[in-house]
């Protein structure tokens, strides 16, 4: 802290005695603050429509607002929206704040609010998001700070996820069109975006207008490193402030170091291993994919690669969101029953199966090394089974056209604590990112939506829950738990919905 | 005086006899060579033999004794002489199986460079002309591009696997033959032999076999060690990576990548795989250097 503020004295007086200014020495406290956040991959985009990878919208989260905001505890709270209530069976009502304003001044207003949604909605557009707003059948703007998400059924949750899509300047978009977006955003969030040198480091500054009062920190730097170890490296060295997925090995070291310490949370993401049922081979088959199931330990594999840090899940979703049914059990570690699957399918001894496990390496904790245990496992079976490990960006676009195949790692983690995200975003036919069909799934998952009464809904989920289990379209693996560790100066909590809002961080000293 | 003169001179003859001592003495008068030669001859053992002395399967996981350390540390188990990596493989015999992948790179990887350097180099240098003009600059063009960066560039092209990285060392390794060969091809069509075969109308091909090609025989041979050396160097360099042999395949590069990130929590993982690729190739250097030596007329 005090190498820092010394560091920064001198550097302000040599910037002043270089520029040939008054050297008088500027006192440390005037010195602008920076905080820099270190994820594992960069974000692909600036246009906050198109994409739900968690890396790339939190940054976004920083750029825009939203009309909700969770709290740390998961609670609804206001943002720009100062209310919502249903005021008809179809009609969500959300009263806006008059005085949000985007970076470049343009007011924010009901309009934009719509262009967003519409601009999802838009099949042409081919975002990531639709099934966050597949409920909202349009939206009417009864004024400028009065938003009706209208929907074709009434809907158990808010429509729309308010507190997921962003609000852009639809002035701003419309003037310089849908490509300059994915460069130059134009947002009303905390921090205003400055500059982006892919994979390198994105800039942004405290927004000195924001509505919701200036952030404390000045500006924030978000570097991207891949490999875990000089992630921690650069933590250490004070290189960054903030460093995601931190390996359980440095537990010990990194909550007991002098500079360091560690956070960790709850998380809401689950990581899984998706059978791509959509293209031929033994993976369209059931009971290859309970078999595989039961050949893999979980506890185990929790325990060895994580440190103990993730919880076994059984079906999709993570123990606190609405859906879950916990009566639904595990795949219990068992080979023979794995063998006995296997040559009920016609594979006795795993013989004949040849198949690739792809995974991406630096997104998820230790997600090579996960794919590498777990084809250790499967291989238990008898099978063939090969590790292919690609880099993130080139990943995540195969998974996005569901061509990666038979099996492919991925994690998924979404802040509504809802079953309908992740059942609509994984599991449905028409959603990008699933490789399974089931009409009977499908319906259900719409059924669902539309189910006001809790009790009937939470009895859908468990009827879809046990046919996603009994069908096993995935490897069912664990719930994260995420550990971020951070340098002592900066005064900030983890949350459970792997977000990072830098209005929350200040620093000490 | 006569006689002592006589005796000096027998000296130098007993001397003469003494250095044409059969090759393998010659070859062994160092003890770098000794060592190196001991290095590479266990090495070898060691990728032939690796089925039968390994003490487990390279690739068994058991999660539940991963990082454990090696033997002689304490909660070490014998089991394990050099401990187990994070998934609970036993390193030795990754090791063992690892110097397979060496040995196979490094010798096909050589086979490959040297078929092609050598047949373009005698193209280059014992004919002369248009091709050589064209096989000197292309030479030329690739020298001036870094052998690593062109192995990433194939490699990331085409996808990382055995075959794809012996072929990509392999053709990144053919210029130094070219340069070696070219040379020695271009000095040996002048002398008197050469000059005499052609006289006696020998055909180019009996004259290549029969002449030149056992001429340069030692250099090449010395040339092709320090390959072997720089072939498993850029294996473990790609390997390293992740764009070398495919995870599953232990190679010593793949393990010293995935041991990096534990070197402050469980140093065994890396070390290990670093000394056998250090050991290796100081072994085969060492080796070369021998050969060199004792190939070379100027040392005999």
């Amino acid at each position: 802290m005090f190498n820092r503020r010394l560091t920064m004295l001198v550097l302000a007086a040599f910037i002043i005695a270089a520029t040939g200014g008054s050297v008088t020495l500027v006192p440390a406290a005037a010195a602008d603050t920076t905080v820099t956040i270190s994820q594992g991959v960069d974000p692909v985009t600036m246009d906050p429509l198109k994409r739900t990878i968690t890396p790339t919208t939190n940054v976004h989260y920083n750029l825009f607002d939203t009309l909700l905001r969770h709290d740390r505890d998961g609670k609804l709270i206001p943002w720009v929206a100062t209310s919502w209530k249903r005021i008809a069976p179809t009609v969500w009502e959300f009263k806006l704040r008059h005085d949000v304003k985007f970076w470049n001044g343009d007011p924010l207003t009901s309009a934009d609010v719509k262009f967003a949604i519409e601009k999802i909605k838009d099949p042409a557009e081919g975002s990531e998001q639709g099934p966050r707003i597949a409920t909202v059948d349009h939206v009417d703007t009864p004024d400028a700070y009065t938003v009706h998400y209208v929907t074709a059924k009434p809907t158990a949750m808010i429509a729309g996820y308010p507190w997921e899509v962003f609000i852009v300047d639809s002035k701003y978009w419309k003037e310089h069109g849908d490509a300059y977006q994915a460069e130059h955003p134009m947002g009303s969030g905390a921090y205003i975006f400055k500059s982006w040198r892919k994979d390198e480091s994105l800039v942004m500054d405290a927004n000195p207008g924001w509505w919701h009062g200036r952030a404390p920190i000045d500006h924030a730097i978000w570097k991207p490193i891949p490999e875990a170890a000089a992630r921690v490296a650069a933590l250490r060295t004070g290189e960054t402030d903030i460093i995601t997925n931190v390996p359980a090995q440095y537990q010990i070291q990194l909550s007991g170091g002098r500079s360091t310490q560690l956070e960790s949370a709850r998380s809401v993401r689950v990581l899984f291993f998706a059978f791509n049922t959509l293209k031929p081979g033994p993976q369209q088959n059931r009971l290859v994919r309970q078999a595989f199931n039961y050949a893999i330990d979980v506890p185990a594999l929790v325990k060895a690669v994580l440190g103990g840090r993730g919880y076994e899940t059984a079906t999709p979703l993570p123990s606190n969101f609405f859906g879950y049914d916990a009566k639904i059990p595990f795949y219990k570690h068992d080979l023979a029953k794995a063998k006995a699957l296997l040559a009920q399918a016609g594979y006795p001894d795993g013989k004949g199966l040849d198949m690739v496990l792809n995974a991406p390496s630096g997104r998820y904790n230790k997600d090579k090394e996960i794919a590498e245990a777990v084809a250790g496992q499967l291989s238990q079976t008898g099978a063939k089974i090969t590790v292919k490990i690609q880099e993130w960006t080139q990943y995540v676009n195969q998974v996005s056209n569901r061509s990666v195949t038979p099996i492919y790692e991925l994690g998924w983690g979404n802040d509504s604590y809802d079953a309908d995200n992740t059942l609509t975003s994984l599991f449905t036919a028409s959603a990008r990112l699933s490789t399974y069909s089931n009409p009977d799934l499908d319906k259900m998952v719409t059924d669902a939506r539309y189910e006001i009464d809790p009790q009937r809904r939470q009895a859908i989920y468990s009827k879809a829950l046990a046919l996603i289990h009994e069908e096993a379209p995935w490897l069912f693996l664990f719930e994260y738990e995420d550990l971020y560790a951070s340098t002592k100066r900066l005064v900030w909590q983890a949350r459970g919905d792997e977000l990072i809002y830098i209005d929350e961080m200040k620093l000490n000293g | 005086m006569a006689s002592a003169s006589i005796a000096a001179k027998g000296v130098i003859d007993l001397d003469e006899h003494v250095r044409r001592r059969p090759f393998v003495f010659v070859l062994f008068s160092g003890g770098a060579t000794i060592v190196g030669g001991l290095i590479v001859l266990a090495v070898t053992l060691c990728a032939l033999l690796a089925p039968w002395i390994a003490p487990h399967d390279p690739n068994a996981q058991n999660l539940a004794i991963n990082f454990k350390p090696p033997s002689w540390v304490v909660g070490g188990d014998q089991a394990y002489p050099l401990g187990t990596d994070n998934l609970g493989r036993d390193i030795l015999s990754r090791i063992i199986w690892g110097s397979r992948v060496a040995g196979l790179v490094g010798l096909s990887a050589v086979a490959i460079g040297g078929i092609i350097g050598v047949s373009l180099g005698i193209i280059a240098g014992y004919f002369g002309g248009l091709a050589d003009d064209i096989i000197a600059r292309v030479a030329d063009v690739q020298l001036a591009f870094p052998a690593v960066l062109l192995a990433i560039a194939v490699v990331g092209v085409i996808g990382p696997s055995l075959l794809t990285v012996i072929a990509t060392i392999g053709i990144t390794g053919w210029v130094q033959y070219v340069r070696v060969v070219r040379a020695e091809a271009l000095s040996l069509r002048e002398r008197e032999f050469v000059v005499a075969a052609v006289a006696t109308g020998a055909s180019q091909a009996r004259i290549l076999a029969r002449h030149i090609l056992p001429s340069i025989a030692s250099s090449i041979t010395v040339l092709a060690t320090f390959e072997v050396a720089r072939a498993i160097i850029l294996e473990s360099a790609l390997s390293f990576l992740a764009l070398g042999v495919p995870p599953g395949v232990p190679s010593w590069g793949t393990m010293l990548a995935d041991g990096r990130q534990y070197l402050d929590t469980a140093w065994w993982l890396g070390l290990f795989p670093g000394l056998a690729i250090s050991f290796t190739v100081l072994g085969v250097n060492l080796f070369g250097d021998g050969l060199r030596d004792a190939l070379d007329p100027r040392s005999r």
